[in-house]
């Protein structure tokens, strides 16, 4: 029992309310609103938020240790660990802002949210065996580097792209464009500022979207907005 | 004068609006479970189940009880019905206020 609430009685016999004063039943909404939206409404927001500071903290080491006159000497192993640990962290958040955002729910929306997060494991796991098999190749660190984290990000542009089309969600059909665009500038840049594109294009995009995220979605309605118009 | 508002007065009661807010923000076709709203709504078994007996019978929301592995569960959702009526209450609320 949330401690603010007040005890909800119904004066009336017939359970109407007519001492329920209009204004306070706007506020009733307004507040149930906001509380629904915090403990279980979408978690767009919170996941641009997550992903926005574990690229730029993860990507940060490579970009500052990369080029011909790097600002740190972080070996090249280390910075792509630390990349790999933020990574991992952004997972983890990713997986229990997912199930927070479903608990106690059933339906199309929860069957799609489990699908969803399927195709990321599955195609991720992909990812993973790129990336054993470059390991095992004997290339350049920094390029077997560059080769899947490209292949990553150009699936996290493809991913979120996705996720646009099934929650008709137009803003987030766009950032994963922006992403795809972000990946594809910085891949043909190359090497070593490739790191620096992808620290503040890639971290700085999710970490813009989790600040603008209302306005955002007001520019570019989505699938949501067109069901409150509805009769 | 309240008696001369157009609002529906199976809505128009603080825990009946609070279920209703509730369920509209759930997708059309996704239900809630029991303990989940009530979790939201921080109300006693007993006071919701009360709320959601009206709402039921008014047909604006659905009751579905099921078994989930070894334990009953019962899921709750709005129907078109009710999502309607929900549309209605707010306009009629908005133009009350003079939004």
């Amino acid at each position: 029992m949330n401690a603010n609430d007040k005890p909800v009685v119904d004066p009336a016999a017939d359970g109407s309310d007519a001492g329920f004063d209009p204004a306070e039943a706007l506020r009733v909404m307004q507040d149930q609103d906001a509380k629904v939206d915090q403990q279980f409404g979408n978690p767009d927001r919170k996941m641009y938020l997550v992903w926005g500071l574990a690229y730029l903290i993860g990507y940060l080491p490579l970009a500052l240790s990369r080029g011909a006159d790097p600002i740190v000497e972080i070996p090249i192993g280390i910075a792509l660990a630390i990349f790999g640990l933020c990574i991992a962290a952004g997972i983890v958040a990713a997986v229990v802002l997912g199930v927070r955002a479903t608990r106690g729910t059933r339906g199309e929306s929860s069957r799609r949210g489990m699908l969803y997060g399927f195709s990321w494991w599955f195609s991720f796991m992909c990812i993973a065996g790129l990336s054993i098999q470059i390991g095992r190749s004997g290339a350049d660190p920094e390029i077997a580097g560059l080769i899947v984290n490209g292949a990553s990000m150009a699936l996290v542009a493809a991913l979120l792209m996705a996720g646009g089309v099934i929650w008709l969600d137009v803003s987030q059909f766009v950032i994963g464009a922006c992403v795809a665009l972000i990946t594809l500038i910085a891949l043909v840049v190359g090497l070593p500022a490739y790191w620096w594109i992808m620290c503040l294009g890639a971290g700085g995009l999710l970490l813009l979207a989790a600040l603008f995220h209302r306005p955002l979605r007001r520019i570019l309605p989505d699938g949501a907005l067109a069901q409150d118009a509805a009769p | 004068m309240t008696d001369a508002l157009p609002l529906d007065p199976v809505i128009h009661a603080e825990a009946r609006l609070r279920v209703m807010t509730t369920l509209a923000a759930l997708g059309p076709k996704d239900q809630m479970s029991f303990p989940r709203l009530q979790e939201l709504l921080g109300m006693t078994a007993g006071n919701l189940s009360t709320h959601n007996r009206k709402l039921e019978e008014a047909g604006y929301i659905t009751v579905t009880k099921t078994i989930e592995g070894r334990s009953p569960a019962t899921y709750l959702a709005l129907t078109d019905t009710g999502r309607a009526a929900f549309g209605t209450y707010r306009k009629a609320l908005a133009a009350l206020l003079g939004g």
